[in-house]
């Protein structure tokens, strides 16, 4: 009876007997091969950019954007993207121009000479890559010149029921063909560590193997840098877009953002430039693509998965061995700045997004290099093996006798110092 | 073995088999002395006693025990012989011989002599010879006179039979006539009726075979028929459409008259599953068809013990599903939703339940199902692969009776209720599952929440008013109810109601006029822990109007012609916010209307005995119509937002767009000889409505969608040629069948499609082509103890979509193989009989593992990394195969029990392959690694009590 009703659970609850299967697929090898190109030029003046990488077996889904205020920075500074350096490229427009590209970074390059693109002309994407295999775009130009007519902040309520800010637009066409509206962003915001005290903690000669006690300095000093104010930056990572049938419909009041009423982000000041790009159907259609894939899958959107086509493809007519887009748009910017009291005067800030609680820890700890007995140690990490890690920011002397107390008080250093979150450099275009 | 032990063997065994039939104590005592062969007595004494007596209606019996007073002879014989026969008579000194010869006259009983014993033995039908047959020591000269004959000389020899030499035992012989020593024949004739003992009416065109000599006649109008038949031991073969095969064993004393009583009891039911006429298979002119009995397909093994004709379906070739647990049949490459499914005429557009692993219909109440996906009657129309006409039966005009189940899972209860004699009935039938409670009851939290019913009830009301007029009506509501997550419950319901009255207008013309609603909805209410609660649901309608006709002009031609006209509604779906704290904004998509009609005639030709054609044309029409917007997108454009060219606004039946046209069915056979023949057949057809989803199974919220401007109807063409020959007096059937179909419009889905809740859900959609081939072969042994069929399928479903714009091509634009493409396909299914009371049924499946998109890997684009998938369809999830096992006991045939009962034990995939339901992927050390989730991954054993009364 017992089976039974297992049975009956299984085919009920439709968690069923899950194990794993073989499907037989051949080889990584031709998955591995595959190339992808990130371009999209514009028709501001700069060195423009085309980001080259090739696909990945292992999913290294957003891991590089959790930040755990208990995990040691060098652990989670891991970039899994395999970028493809040494390849050629270049961009040739209809005039018969052509712009050659550097390598910046790998796998990133950039045009020697600053250039525009130009409403008119057409542009091809060519790259060569280092193996010899010679891929290219087809030709594409600026469809239409629109500009953001208006960019403002209002309170809203997202679809999913949230209060918050959200970041609109006004779109107004100058010329051309201005169907397909691809938006990005770049957000900037002011962090102050909750926790910042003027003294810092500083390690020195620290040998947790030394016998037959640890030997370290542990000194109270002021701290030498900027900790208590930061800025921190986001690059749109979400693909937004919208698409206006004719002339004499502008996009009105398009939420490029929300954030959230609990966001720290908008805790003190915040600024966002929005840049509005004119692309083409074929460009909207890639990216909405790309943009369904990403969403959770529920059972309302049930996406159609299949093989990624963009604009690029081998020269040798082989199929399926790129995936990416080669855009040439129109671009406008425009930035926006707000304070949290702009919208909520007398409320309480956004929660920190950490727990900031004052912690203490015995200061030392047996040596790591001990071979004796030991007992159970019921009390948490020592305060030089944090501080060696660079995991807490110092706050004040503990003056209570608690168990597994030491002589300091601490915080995760993510609340103390804000450089975990930003930069501490004021941007140029910063207006407070 | 010589010819004389064969003999004796025979003698001996027949004996037995009527020891073991009785315990009577003077018929024992007689068969001791009757196998001894020599006390044959000739003649009897010239000093008979007289008797006297005066009866009148006395019982048979008392007459004898008068006349054991008045003399010393002992009578011998069996009670049930002489009960219920009563005696007016009155005799003065009469001789015993002469007195017993009038008192038997008018029964079936002989007597016979034993004077020295002082005994007399009475017989039922037979006489005692006194003489061994002729030849029944071999060689001798048999002398043959004239048939028909009256003389004594040449009787024909005693009928001996073995109950080992025959398989069906489900009737006792029947004994037809008494024998007559003065007037034995090589033959008589045997008269009689066929009647269907559920509802007393009689069954015409039920084909009667005499197994040993191969002659056939056919029941007329009114069930009679007439044989003329060798005297002795004849084995009649039953055979009719919808009638269970039958053997009957009988032997011909005299001229008689035996009543062919066609009870679909469960003792009746033997082992063929899939049972047409004898020649039906060769003889038909149309391809691709195939009939299933709801009945006869008990014994096949399935999960749960439920019987199931759609399953069923699946084991024959050219029928399958997307995988175990997969909703919808995909019929010759074609997709679910291109299947037209018919419960009494009416359409039932969910006809499974349960995610498809059980079927909606009631086992009790459905008589069968005719599949047809080749040559489609010309009156069936409006899908591109097949029809399903499913039947219900008509129930018993006679009495009461009632047929149930108990499952593990299920429980089945259909009820059979004479209105009035011999002219109208009520079948109710009732079905739901009680898994529910049973989770209900478990300790676990989340478990006693989830949910799991169905159920189903059936209405059919049957009138036979007059040979020539005849009126069905069908009631029939369907509801599932589900939740696969905690905080959603997703429900769907069939409601369907047909009338249909039949009328012969005249000898030569039948008519049918049928009015019919289906109505199909489902719906979601989703509760969850964030203030987005909701109800949301789903419905399609269809109203149609139907007359038809056939008319037998000549010998060779009969015409079929008539019109419908259909009428659909469609709610595409809306949204409500489910209580006050849903922020779930209210969103309703406009209804769709549209007419859809049809005109249709076909002839049927028979040139002559070999040849037979099928000419027809339906001339097919549909309109959507008002009130709707519809957008207009730029010519030659993908559609999208931005090519849009205008939004039309349409007024309330207004013709917003038509489509049609005609459709030709032509089939033809032609016979070598009359068990073998060649057939081919080539149709075209257009669907207006289509389902929306892009799961590779009907789910049961997938969406059906009208044509309108900018969805297109679909088309289909299709040539199929086949060969089919039966072996061994058709007890073995041998097809192959070939097909090449063509498919225009075919709807799939952009990449990343929305299909629900979308207001303009064609800039989603793509029409692209299709095409299906395959080779089918079947081999079918359709009696004898080891009885059953192997199917084997050769087959390939492709499709294409291609497109100047990247964004409406797939896979480059190239050919693809479909959800379903299974390449082989092979389906075993056997019963073998061992004993009257028990089978043993197999099952046995393997298909190629259907095809899949998988995630191939990932990339880092727009500062986010994605998933990227292979090309659609290029890889497959692994190969499927399946046994299943069911035992099959009948119950004791006792006439008096309460209920005939029927149990099924039966394991379903014994082997415990894991078969894969789905295939999905998770990323596990960063890993992606496909899982498979399977339903039945271990063996599934079960028992179903069956009973009727």
């Amino acid at each position: 009876m017992k089976k039974f009703i297992l049975f009956i659970i299984c085919i009920s609850t439709f968690i069923s007997c899950i194990e794993k299967v073989d499907l037989g697929i051949p080889s990584n090898d031709d998955v591995l091969k595959i190339l992808i190109v990130e371009a999209t030029i514009t028709d501001e003046i700069k060195n423009h950019r085309v980001t080259i990488s090739r696909m990945d077996t292992l999913v290294d889904l957003g891991i590089d954007s959790i930040y755990n205020p208990y995990t040691p920075i060098r652990d989670i500074n891991r970039d899994l993207v395999r970028y493809e350096a040494n390849a050629l490229v270049s961009i040739e427009n209809s005039n018969g121009s052509t712009y050659s590209f550097n390598e910046a970074s790998p796998g990133v390059y950039e045009s020697d000479i600053e250039f525009a693109a130009e409403m008119g002309n057409t542009y091809q994407l060519n790259i060569i890559t280092a193996d010899g295999k010679t891929y290219s775009s087809s030709a594409m130009q600026i469809e239409g010149l629109a500009s953001i007519s208006n960019i403002y902040a209002e309170k809203t309520t997202s679809e999913s029921g949230a209060q918050g800010i959200g970041i609109f637009v006004d779109n107004a066409v100058t010329s051309g063909n201005v169907q397909n509206l691809r938006y990005t962003y770049d957000e900037t915001y002011k962090v102050i560590a909750p926790n910042w005290t003027p003294e810092a903690f500083k390690l020195t000669n620290y040998e947790p193997c030394a016998l037959p006690v640890v030997t370290y300095d542990l000194e109270i000093v002021e701290r030498e840098e900027e900790q208590q104010v930061c800025f921190g930056n986001n690059l749109s990572n979400t693909i937004i877009q919208a698409q206006q049938g004719s002339l004499s419909n502008n996009i009105k009041k398009f939420m490029v953002r929300f954030i959230d009423q609990e966001n720290f982000i908008i805790s003190h000041r915040y600024s966002i430039e929005v840049e509005q790009l004119v692309s083409s159907a074929a460009s909207f259609s890639f990216y909405d693509q790309l943009n369904n894939f990403s969403q959770t899958g529920s059972i309302f959107s049930q996406v159609q998965p299949g093989f990624l086509q963009g604009n690029l493809s081998s020269d040798d007519g082989s199929q399926g061995n790129v995936i990416g887009f080669f855009d040439v748009v129109s671009a406008s910017k425009e930035r926006l700045f707000f304070n949290y009291a702009d919208f909520y005067p007398n409320e309480e800030l956004p929660p920190y997004p950490f727990n900031c609680r004052e912690l203490t820890a015995p200061e030392s700890h047996v040596s790591f290099c001990f071979s004796g007995p030991r007992g159970p140690n019921p009390c948490p990490q020592s305060v030089i093996q944090q501080v060696d890690l660079n995991l807490i920011s110092y706050v004040k002397p503990n003056v209570n006798d608690v168990d597994c107390g030491g002589p300091h008080i601490f915080v995760p250093r993510v609340c103390g110092d804000c450089t975990v979150l930003g930069s501490n450099i004021k941007p140029d275009f910063w207006v407070d | 073995m010589t010819k004389q032990q064969k003999g004796s063997c025979f003698f001996q065994t027949a004996i037995k088999k009527m020891l073991s039939s009785t315990t009577n104590r003077h018929f024992k005592i007689f068969l001791s002395s009757l196998t001894l062969f020599s006390i044959t007595i000739t003649g009897y004494s010239q000093e008979l006693p007289s008797i006297s007596g005066q009866y009148s209606a006395t019982a048979l019996k008392e007459v004898i025990v008068d006349i054991e007073k008045q003399t010393n002879f002992k009578f011998y014989f069996l009670d049930q012989w002489v009960h219920g026969i009563s005696i007016t008579k009155t005799y003065e000194n009469e001789d015993i011989n002469t007195a017993l010869q009038t008192v038997l006259e008018n029964t079936s009983l002989n007597f016979h002599f034993l004077e020295s014993q002082k005994r007399i033995i009475l017989l039922e039908n037979t006489i005692v010879y006194d003489e061994l047959p002729n030849g029944f020591f071999g060689s001798e000269e048999v002398i043959v006179a004239n048939s028909n004959t009256q003389t004594k000389a040449t009787a024909p020899p005693p009928t001996f039979y073995s109950a080992n030499t025959q398989t069906k035992r489900n009737y006792d012989v029947a004994k037809i006539g008494k024998s007559d020593p003065n007037h034995l024949q090589e033959s008589y004739r045997l008269t009689g009726r066929a009647i269907n003992s559920k509802t007393g009416e009689p069954i015409q065109d039920l084909a009667i075979r005499v197994k040993t000599s191969n002659q056939i006649t056919v029941t007329d109008a009114n069930g009679n028929y007439n044989l003329q038949l060798p005297a002795g031991y004849n084995v009649l073969s039953i055979r009719a459409m919808g009638i269970a095969a039958t053997d009957r064993e009988i032997i011909m004393f005299n001229n008689g008259n035996l009543d062919v009583l066609m009870e679909e009891g469960l003792q009746q039911l033997d082992e063929v599953v899939v049972e047409a006429d004898a020649f039906k298979n060769v003889e038909d002119a149309i391809t691709g068809s195939e009939q299933i009995d709801s009945e006869e397909s008990k014994n096949i093994p399935l999960v749960l013990g439920e019987r199931d004709i759609l399953s069923v379906a699946k084991a024959l070739p050219g029928i399958s599903s997307a995988g175990e647990g997969a909703m919808g049949l995909n019929v010759r490459g074609g997709k679910t939703d291109q299947n037209l499914v018919l419960l009494d005429d009416a359409v039932i557009y969910n006809p499974q339940h349960f995610f498809g692993i059980f079927q909606a219909l009631n086992p009790f109440t459905t008589k069968g199902v005719d599949i047809y996906k080749g040559a489609i009657p010309v009156e069936f129309g409006g899908r591109l692969s097949s029809v399903f006409d499913i039947r219900t039966k008509n129930g018993n005009v006679e009495k009461f009776s009632g047929e149930g189940s108990i499952g593990p899972v299920t429980g089945n209860l259909a009820l059979e209720i004479p209105l009035e004699k011999e002219k109208s009935s009520l079948v109710v039938g009732g079905r739901g599952a009680y898994a529910d409670w049973i989770l209900r009851s478990l300790d676990d939290e989340s478990l006693r929440n989830s949910n799991a019913s169905f159920f189903d009830g059936i209405v059919k009301y049957h009138n036979k008013i007059n040979d020539k007029n005849e009126v069905k009506a069908t009631a029939y509501y369907s509801r599932d109810a589900f939740s696969i997550t905690s905080d959603s419950l997703y429900n769907y319901d069939n409601r369907l109601f047909s009338v249909r009255w039949d009328h012969r207008k005249s000898v030569k013309t039948n008519s049918a006029l049928i009015v019919d609603n289906s109505n199909y909805g489902f719906g979601i209410d989703f509760d969850g822990d964030t203030n987005t609660d909701f109800k949301l649901d789903y419905s399609i309608n269809e109203t149609e109007l139907k007359y038809k006709l056939r008319t037998s002009i000549n010998d060779k031609n009969t015409l079929d012609y008539g019109g419908s006209a259909k009428y659909y509604s469609v709610n595409p779906g809306s949204i409500e916010p489910d209580g006050s704290e849903s922020n779930v904004i209210e969103l309703t998509i406009d209804n769709e209307q549209a007419l859809e009609a049809a005109l249709f005639i076909g002839d049927e030709i028979t040139f002559n005995e070999k040849l037979s054609v099928n000419l027809g044309v339906r001339y097919a029409f549909f309109a959507s119509l008002g009130e709707a917007t519809q957008r207009t997108y730029e010519e030659g454009m993908p559609k999208n937002e931005s090519t849009v060219q205008d939004t039309i606004a349409y007024s309330s039946n207004e013709n917003i767009k038509t489509y049609g046209g005609p459709e030709a069915r032509i089939s033809t056979r032609y016979l070598f000889t009359p068990d073998f023949s060649v057939k081919a057949s080539l149709n075209n057809s257009y669907q207006f409505l289509h389902t929306l989803s892009n799961n590779t199974t009907v789910s049961p919220i997938d969406t059906w969608k009208l044509s309108d401007l900018n969805i297109e109807a679909q088309k289909g063409y299709q040539a199929s040629l086949g060969l089919y020959k039966n072996f061994k007096e058709n007890e073995y059937e041998l097809s192959i069948e070939g097909y090449y179909k063509k498919m225009e419009n075919v709807l799939d889905f952009k990449t990343g499609a929305n299909l629900f809740l979308n207001e303009n859900v064609e800039t989603q959609i793509l029409q692209g082509d299709g095409k299906a081939y395959g080779v089918e072969f079947l081999l079918k042994k359709k009696s004898g103890d080891l009885n059953g069929w192997l199917s084997y399928t050769y087959s390939r479903s492709l499709y294409r979509f291609d497109s100047e714009f990247s964004e409406e091509r797939i896979n480059n634009g190239e050919f693809f193989p479909s959800n379903f493409d299974k390449p082989h396909d092979v389906s075993v299914i056997t019963n073998y009989r061992f004993t009257k009371r028990y089978s043993l049924s197999t099952n046995f499946v393997y298909q190629t593992g259907r095809p899949i998109t998988y995630p191939v890997g990932t990339f880092r684009f727009n500062n986010a990394d994605f998933v990227a998938f292979s090309d659609r369809n290029e890889f497959r999830i692994p190969d499927f195969y399946r046994l299943d096992l069911g035992l099959n006991i009948e119950g004791n045939h006792k006439k008096n029990k309460l209920a005939h009962s029927f149990v099924t034990i039966s394991v379903y995939n014994v082997l415990g392959r894991n078969n894969p339901y789905s295939v999905f992927f998770v990323t596990d050390d960063g890993e992606v690694k496909a899982l498979q989730s399977s339903i039945f991954s271990v063996p599934i054993p079960s028992i179903t009590y069956n009973f009727k009364f």
